[in-house]
């Protein structure tokens, strides 16, 4: 609407400035058209340049989100870091389980992320959206042309994490991966995780002799140990890539 | 109307002569601009650098530059009908070695030939169109050449970005070829000797210092943009470009028979409306030049879409020049140029607060005033300034128009480019910030670049409001009452002149 306006007043403006005859006439059109016209203008640069008709609105978004890949008990999320200062990363997701390309945050400078922990035991994204929204339906009628409604200020990704997911940068995973495959370090935490098991499992006998005759509990407290050593034995390797 | 006599007396058919002219000359303003866009395809077809495939436009503009001071004594001197065909004969033989050129080499000479072509025709079609008209009908006419002149130039790179994309390169000069031909073929029927000739004699030592004076300067303003203002070949091609200049302004000022009557500067109703149209292309080409770079660079455009968006500006003065044309019959260039130069400035001042994220139809609206405003100053206040002269200076009027406007743009570009280059260079985040932190380094780089168009701008804001000033000074020729009827009848041709 406010470029027609601007046509049709620049139209007027020419047509009574060049073709009215009678000087008074002439210089009231003109000046009258010369005015609407300059209004016009002045609002689109108000628009433009300071948002003029519109106000700040904030949406939030809140979704599951789930593990890029797990090492049995382990959960991953993944970063990678922008520039080589670290302020901001993209982060790395999954929107659905098992998700075979996962998401990632988006990288721009209206976008910042933080991560918080929390007691649960499912994650979140949460995201909090600025944008510029017209005021009303007045002003989208007038300026709505421009599609400049929603235009983002900024975004804020909140990442809600359970205390036991485990936040590693890309390369770091690699190396994660790596160390895991290889044949020698997996025979060395097999190794591992059964001694740890076998020193869990004297030490609970201990303190409940009767559980050396039950077969059943015994099956099952090891298959508990073992989940348990497994875990400690990935924090371990995690904690010393994490700290290379 | 169309039973006009020539200059042998005979009569012609003025329509048809007026139509082979404004083709023939279209197609050859076009390539002022049609090789803009085709740079990177350029570049690949012949595995060339930047520097290189910029002279097929700097060379090609610094020809036509020089042909300009040189077409007012041709037009004197040689029949208006061979001359033309001469014009569109050497460009047809540029545009189709440019055509079928197997290397940059023969690319280069076909658009070098080109220029040599379009220096005369351009020119030639202002001098034939104030001859064959009376001068109460000048400015319609001159209206129409300006849909030539302006509009050519400013629709060159939006249709070579289409060609381009759909066919190829070649296809830039091949689909001109046909059409000058028949042009050529017309002019033998309908083109007609229309200018009054002498013959005055060469002065080679003129030719030679108008040559290479003007070919020196407009070379040292183009190198601007590349090598900056201090550098040794812009400071020196500048000093022997206004050194060669003075000396041949000197010369002619003493002649008998002047090369180029600079004396048409003597005329104040010529000089100021000159000085006016200066100041009002600088704001044009400068803008012209900054908004597609802003288009590309910020909002990510291709050049085809960045032409597409400022196409409807273009098209704007399409429709206005014939327009303008006619109420300046009526009104007079004075108050044309008031309401004109008052459009451009309301127009560019936006230009000033760009942000980065402008909405891009608010750019295409702000741009078609500009263009609106400018379609009322340029062609208008170009015939006032003949209309201040004699008719036997036309010819030599409208070399000198031409020549001022060619440098004062040149100059104008020069400013515009450096003034973006430099503003956005200081602002910008050093280079190590890209490695650390790579948005922020955005961030600031994109506001350095904004920065920058802000400077430039302002820039051409300030031509404009000079343009402003000097059109408040110009002389109001026509106070008559306004009205289509009276004008058509009037014949007050001795009144309306100086």
């Amino acid at each position: 609407m406010i470029l027609l306006i601007l046509t049709i007043s620049t139209i007027c403006f020419f047509i009574s400035y060049v073709y009215v005859a009678e000087k008074k006439k002439r210089l009231l059109t003109a000046a009258i058209s010369a005015f609407v016209m300059l209004l016009s203008i002045f609002m689109i640069v108000a628009n433009f340049y300071s948002h003029y008709g519109m106000t700040k609105t904030t949406s939030i978004k809140q979704q599951q989100i789930y593990p890029v890949s797990t090492f049995g008990e382990t959960k991953l999320i993944l970063y990678r870091p922008i520039g080589t200062k670290g302020k901001e990363n993209v982060w790395i997701y999954a929107s659905k389980k098992n998700q075979k390309t996962p998401k990632h945050t988006q990288a721009n400078e209206y976008t910042s992320n933080k991560v918080a922990v929390s007691p649960d035991e499912q994650a979140y994204l949460k995201t909090a959206e600025t944008r510029w929204t017209y005021k009303s339906k007045t002003y989208k009628f007038l300026f709505g042309i421009a599609q400049n409604n929603k235009q983002l200020i900024k975004r804020i990704n909140t990442l809600i994490l359970p205390k036991s997911w485990e936040r590693l940068s890309v390369s770091q995973a690699q190396r994660l991966k790596k160390r895991l495959k290889s044949s020698q370090a997996q025979a060395q935490l097999k190794e591992q995780i059964s001694r740890d098991v076998k020193t869990e499992m004297a030490a609970k006998i201990e303190e409940n002799p009767s559980l050396a005759k039950d077969q059943a509990a015994q099956a099952a407290l090891i298959k508990q140990l073992s989940a348990q050593a497994q875990k400690k034995a990935v924090e371990q390797i995690i904690n010393e890539i994490k700290k290379d | 109307m169309s039973d006009s006599v020539d200059t042998h007396g005979k009569k012609y058919n003025k329509i048809m002569l007026v139509i082979v002219l404004l083709i023939g000359t279209f197609c050859t303003v076009l390539n002022q601009t049609i090789l803009t866009t085709a740079f990177p395809t350029l570049m690949k077809a012949f595995d060339i650098s930047t520097s290189t495939v910029q002279w097929l436009t700097t060379g090609f503009l610094l020809v036509n530059g020089i042909m300009i001071p040189v077409s007012a004594w041709l037009s004197n001197r040689f029949n208006t009908k061979w001359l033309y065909i001469a014009a569109m004969v050497i460009f047809e033989v540029g545009t189709v070695l440019a055509w079928t050129s197997p290397n940059y080499g023969i690319l280069l000479a076909g658009r070098l030939i080109q220029a040599v072509g379009v220096g005369i025709s351009m020119p030639l079609l202002q001098t034939i169109m104030l001859s064959i008209f009376p001068i109460e009908k000048r400015g319609s006419s001159m209206g129409i050449a300006g849909v030539v002149i302006g509009v050519a130039p400013a629709i060159g790179p939006t249709l070579s970005g289409w060609i381009i994309d759909t066919w190829s390169w070649r296809y830039l000069f091949g689909m001109i070829v046909p059409i000058v031909a028949i042009v050529i073929i017309l002019a033998l029927l309908f083109m007609k000797p229309v200018i009054k000739t002498s013959k005055p004699k060469l002065d080679w030592l003129s030719l030679f210092l108008s040559t290479f004076g003007f070919g020196s300067l407009l070379y040292g303003f183009s190198s601007v943009g590349n090598d900056g203002w201090l550098s040794k070949t812009v400071l020196l091609s500048l000093f022997i470009g206004v050194a060669l200049i003075a000396f041949f302004a000197r010369r002619q000022f003493k002649m008998d028979e002047p090369f180029l009557q600079i004396k048409v500067f003597g005329y104040k109703q010529f000089t100021i409306p000159t000085l006016l149209t200066s100041c009002v292309m600088v704001a044009m080409v400068g803008v012209e030049m900054i908004v597609p770079i802003y288009l590309q660079t910020i909002h990510g455009m291709s050049a085809l879409n960045s032409g597409l968006i400022l196409l409807p500006g273009a098209l704007m003065m399409a429709v206005m020049s014939p327009v303008t044309g006619r109420a300046f019959d009526q009104v007079g260039a004075k108050r044309l140029s008031v309401a004109g130069l008052f459009l451009l400035t309301a127009g560019t001042i936006p230009f000033v607060m760009i942000t980065k994220q402008t909405p891009i139809i608010y750019v295409t609206f702000l741009y078609a005033v500009r263009m609106f405003g400018i379609s009322m100053v340029m062609m208008p206040t170009t015939t006032s300034a003949m209309n201040a002269l004699p008719d036997n200076l036309i010819a030599h009027g409208t070399a000198v128009n031409n020549t001022v406007r060619q440098v004062a743009s040149s100059i104008g570009t020069a400013i515009l480019v450096s003034v973006l280059s430099n503003s956005t260079k200081n602002q910008m985040p050093g280079k190590g910030l890209l490695t650390s932190e790579p948005l922020l380094y955005k961030v600031k780089a994109l506001n350095a670049t904004i920065y920058g168009y802000h400077a430039a701008f302002w820039i051409a804001t300030a031509f404009c409001i000079g343009g402003f000033i000097i059109a408040l000074t110009m002389k109001d020729e026509k106070s008559r009452k306004v009205g289509p009827e009276k004008s058509e009848k009037s014949e007050m041709k001795g009144e309306s002149n100086l």
